[in-house]
């Protein structure tokens, strides 16, 4: 026979009505969790972060090409935002070479790795906003072990120590909450936890 | 709901229930001081009906009605549904809402599917509870292994 018992309770509150004034005041570690949201549903996201603003964005990209993101961006460009990209995907391509909006990096075989990727990256471009896609390549937290919520906390820390000023000061982690419900919120060292609940209905198509 | 009680009492808080689960099986006459016996409501405006009749017995601050997935699905409501709801909150902030009466939560279970639409007018304020849960598996696996030592 079996028994279930409650591990973990999290209170989500629905902020529309504070989402203009939230992402106009956008600081700090956040964490974007999301359902299934495409690299279009993050330049709808960027497109509201500090929207009067003119921000250089940092955006590591561990699951989308170069070409990808940049194809979408013609499709959808984005507002008052110098998108500069580190590409983790495509470095074993030959003849990608680095542009003046993009790098070509090995993925991140860790968080330790990852924060040096961060500070090799900064170097190319300062920016005001640092966006990680994603930390679902380092943690599933639906079930993380002790050691993996160490190493987090431990590199949560170091950027807010090491990384965030008064230049750089959003660093955006990217979470795809596909893999279950979040049994654990690293509520450590975020400013904010966001989650982005994307429906999608199948179009039925007739001649 | 009196046996959870029992379990985890409330603090700072009367609780008085309507019970439209029972209300078949218990005439009116059985109603104890914090407990009375109702008919379930077919749509919400009998809802409101009762919810008039729990205000006279009781006079409460908080009013709290489980479920509205009774009514409605927010998965996939029909216009109907979201009109009768609106109308029936818009009734509730009208003439059921005051001085004493200053909060009014609707449960809903939303296990039926994701929320395609948010009731987002007359409501003042949506909360979503994430309740993780674990089986406890591993002892029934244990339990056999004992016996055979």
């Amino acid at each position: 026979m079996s028994e279930e018992v409650i591990v973990q309770i999290n209170y989500w509150k629905e902020m529309r009505k504070e989402l203009n004034k939230t992402m106009s005041q956008l600081s700090g570690i956040v964490l974007l969790t999301h359902n299934s949201v495409d690299f279009s549903g993050i330049i709808d996201f960027l497109n509201l972060v500090r929207k009067d603003e003119m921000l250089t964005t940092l955006y590591i990209s561990l699951i989308q090409s170069n070409d990808y993101i940049k194809d979408k961006l013609t499709i959808k460009p984005m507002k008052n935002k110098r998108l500069f990209v580190v590409d983790c995907v495509s470095h074993y391509v030959r003849n990608n070479h680095d542009t003046d909006d993009c790098i070509y990096k090995k993925t991140p075989y860790n968080l330790e790795e990852m924060k040096k990727l961060i500070e090799d990256s900064i170097k190319y471009v300062n920016p005001n906003i640092i966006i990680i896609d994603s930390l679902s390549q380092y943690i599933n937290f639906t079930m993380p072990t002790d050691n993996e919520l160490n190493e987090l906390y431990k590199f949560l820390k170091s950027i807010k120590e090491d990384v965030l000023g008064i230049i750089c000061y959003t660093v955006i982690l990217i979470y795809d909450d596909k893999l279950g419900s979040m049994k654990k919120l690293p509520t450590l060292f975020t400013d904010l936890i966001l989650k982005l609940e994307i429906i999608k209905e199948n179009i039925q198509w007739t001649d | 709901m009196k046996l959870a009680l029992d379990k985890k009492p409330l603090e700072l808080k009367k609780v008085y229930f309507i019970d439209c689960v029972s209300g078949f099986a218990f005439p009116p006459e059985d109603n104890v001081d914090d407990c009375f016996y109702h008919k379930p409501p077919q749509n919400l405006e009998e809802l409101k009906d009762i919810i008039n009749y729990g205000i006279e017995k009781c006079n409460p601050d908080i009013i709290i009605l489980d479920s509205l997935s009774q009514f409605i699905n927010f998965s996939k409501p029909t216009e109907q549904e979201l009109i009768e709801l609106y109308k029936f909150l818009k009734l509730l902030r009208g003439s059921v809402l005051n001085f004493i009466q200053n909060t009014f939560i609707l449960l809903y279970d939303n296990r039926m599917g994701m929320m395609r639409y948010l009731p987002k007018i007359h409501t003042d304020l949506i909360l979503n509870i994430e309740i993780s849960k674990e089986d406890l598996r591993q002892s029934s696996f244990i339990m056999p292994l004992n016996r055979l030592s």
